[in-house]
């Protein structure tokens, strides 16, 4: 099912879940951009995020690297998901939990589908962009409208938005009842533990990085920037008070797209982001 | 050869073309062709001409200048002498030894209009904007003429939209300020300004103004996506007639140098636009550090206006109440990543709306937008695109703030 087995791994870490601690993250690449209507290219972020990330120090905590989803260029976008989705649930029944290196924020419904099913759990959806799309009829899974698919499932209880910025047809600031929404410029005025009072902790959250949240002039390697974004770093800080100061079961990394990017520094940033989550001594 | 209009050829006459050579005109193209017409297009001008199959045998053996006789064999016939004058008449066909001067369009047609707003049809009578591109470039180093085209593209992710109930024009929602802005405010797009690369500025700059002249109502703000800042002269010429007026240029380097020649530069654009009959005060911000001596009266760095407070620069510089916003989008920081030294997009909303929030913003002017000469190379340029559509609709907003009672 993998094709991984022999190339470079994130972190460096092993790529067999067999003899791996219960409550480690286990990587996942998802080369697939098929739900991208904007720009191809962030099929090649698995492997740069994992060149970038080669350049860092390991995280604290070991995880496991199963390597890259097979196929995905080969199978229609909704079978790519549905084989993610049940990958997902083969890492969850081992103990270990998911982090994706996208591929294009469509995959994010394949982890939350899976996860939700195994309790109520809360989404945090940092993006520039709300991707509350209205449905379109006879369409497959899109990034401008995978966040309306997930937060009508049953077991995700709440989402959280932050980063929705720019000039929009029309006021996306409420996503519904479940749902909170932070703009970049309301973001810019807090600090980590008061995005955290936006996050119950009783309970489970999965964390999913739109690395278009953050400013196009840091992080150009993106295919829909909008300009004005977040600074790494204050990213950097809330996704490591996040990953240590709640029960986060699952990440990802999406959206990078290393054909736009400019001299690795965006996938640079993604690199920097899961090890920011790994190393973080959360609960497992 | 000229013809007063409804001339009608008396073909016993011998007419004045007669004897003379006679060429097809250099830029025809044949678009469509069937049994019994043929659409010609001259692709100096864009015209297209449907003609006759037989007056476009005519026009064919017209390819290397000859005399009627020359080119066909009953050149006595009264119906060819007749379908000779017609295509004189027409502007296909013209005198090889005497050619005409070509008058110059005003403007061409573009590809994308800018949001996708309406393309401009005439001068509206009430508050609102025209877009008007001017790929010109040869008042400075850089290629910037490709600009208009790459701003109106990127601008298409900001489509104009018309409100249902109304029928007036949306605007957008401004996450940043929770705002709907530009809501009811109409925008046209007048396309390019017809520019010929190596004719005289002169004549590109009279060009340019006539355009504002035709597409502008008495109330209307034009926005002009440059091309270099050296086009701000031509607005603040146009502009300074309506009300005294103040140009507020952001720019990274100086515009006060003294002029060279008789081309309006980028260096010196301001220096002329502050001797223009009706300019009150011509200021520059946004000078970087390393201008250092260089700064002139009336420019401010970026150090400087940050130490002062960005509003308060603004609020403290002697303006008249009309002003004409001009921005270099070289005065922004497009280092990837940024290393601050020049001002980011948010602190440019901030200047600009200090801007609108004391003045009423009479012109704004996109300039300096080279998409390929950028360190990040085409990523940097198209996201330097969007950048300016975003510089641009806060600029409007600000414009339309004045209409509207205030921001």
């Amino acid at each position: 099912m993998m094709d991984g087995a022999g190339h470079l791994t994130l972190f460096g870490w092993p790529s067999a879940m067999a003899n791996a601690d219960s409550g480690r993250f286990c990587a996942i690449g998802v080369p697939s951009d098929h739900g991208n209507g904007v720009s191809r290219g962030a099929a090649q972020a698995p492997a740069a995020v994992r060149r970038a990330a080669s350049h860092l120090a390991s995280p604290r905590h070991q995880g496991v690297d199963l390597g890259d989803l097979a196929g995905c260029g080969a199978q229609d976008h909704d079978t790519v998901l549905v084989r993610l989705a049940a990958l997902v649930e083969q890492v969850v029944e081992r103990g270990l939990r998911p982090l994706l290196i996208g591929g294009d924020h469509s995959l994010t419904y394949a982890p939350a589908l899976a996860l939700q099913r195994h309790g109520d759990i809360g989404v945090v959806w940092f993006d520039a962009h709300t991707d509350f799309s209205p449905w379109s009829a006879g369409q497959g899974h899109s990034h401008k409208q995978v966040l309306r698919r997930i937060e009508a499932l049953s077991g995700v209880a709440r989402v959280l938005q932050i980063g929705y910025r720019g000039l929009t047809i029309g006021d996306e600031r409420y996503l519904g009842e479940t749902s909170t929404v932070v703009t970049t410029a309301q973001a810019r005025a807090l600090d980590a533990a008061d995005v955290l009072r936006l996050m119950p902790p009783e309970l489970p959250w999965y964390l999913s990085i739109d690395i278009d949240v953050i400013d196009p002039f840091h992080a150009p390697g993106t295919s829909a920037p909008v300009p004005d974004g977040l600074e790494p770093r204050w990213l950097g800080k809330v996704v490591g008070a996040m990953a240590g100061r709640r029960k986060i079961i699952g990440a990802d990394v999406v959206e990078v797209n290393p054909r736009l990017d400019v001299g690795g520094i965006t996938s640079a940033i993604a690199a920097e982001l899961l090890r920011t989550i790994a190393d973080a001594p959360g609960e497992r | 050869m000229e013809r007063a209009p409804g001339h009608v050829v008396n073909v016993r006459d011998a007419p004045p073309w007669r004897g003379r050579r006679l060429v097809a005109l250099p830029d025809l193209l044949l678009e469509a062709h069937d049994g019994g017409y043929a659409i010609v297009v001259n692709a100096a001008s864009g015209a297209r001409l449907k003609v006759s199959s037989g007056l476009y045998r005519i026009l064919s053996s017209f390819r290397l200048p000859r005399t009627l006789e020359e080119a066909v064999e009953e050149a006595g016939d009264p119906r060819i002498a007749a379908g000779v004058d017609a295509l004189l008449g027409r502007g296909l066909l013209m005198d090889a030894d005497r050619p005409m001067p070509m008058a110059q369009p005003l403007r061409r047609a573009v590809p994308y209009r800018f949001c996708n707003a309406p393309r401009w049809v005439a001068p509206a009578a009430g508050d609102g904007f025209v877009v008007l591109g001017v790929p010109y470039d040869l008042g400075g180093p850089g290629h910037c003429r490709d600009a208009p085209m790459l701003i109106r593209q990127r601008s298409l992710d900001y489509a104009y939209l018309l409100d249902l109930d109304t029928h007036r024009p949306r605007g957008w929602f401004d996450a940043a300020s929770g705002e709907r802005i530009l809501k009811g405010v109409p925008i046209a797009d007048a396309e390019d300004v017809h520019v010929v690369y190596g004719e005289k500025q002169a004549d590109t700059f009279a060009r340019m103004e006539t355009a504002m002249r035709h597409a502008l109502g008495e109330r209307s703000v034009p926005l002009v996506l440059g091309g270099d800042r050296s086009l701000c002269f031509v607005m603040a010429r146009r502009l300074a007639m309506r009300q005294p007026l103040t140009v507020l240029q952001f720019a990274p380097d100086t515009t006060m140098a003294h002029g060279e020649g008789e081309v309006v530069t980028v260096r010196d654009v301001g220096r002329r636009m502050a001797a223009l009959e009706g300019i009150v005060s011509c200021l520059t911000l946004g000078l970087r550090a390393d201008a250092g001596a260089a700064v002139e009266a009336g420019e401010i760095t970026v150090a400087a206006a940050r130490a002062r407070g960005l509003a308060e620069t603004v609020h403290g510089a002697m303006m008249a109440k009309d002003v004409l916003l001009a921005v270099d989008v070289g005065v922004l920081d497009t280092s990837m990543p940024p290393e601050g030294n020049g001002f980011s997009l948010s602190e440019m909303r901030d200047l600009i709306d200090a801007v609108g929030r004391r003045h009423r913003i009479a012109g704004i002017g996109i300039f300096g937008l080279d998409a390929g000469g950028m360190t990040g190379g085409a990523v940097a340029g198209e996201l330097l695109g969007i950048v300016a559509c975003h510089l641009a609709l806060y600029a409007m907003h600000g414009a339309s703030c004045a209409w509207q009672g205030g921001p």
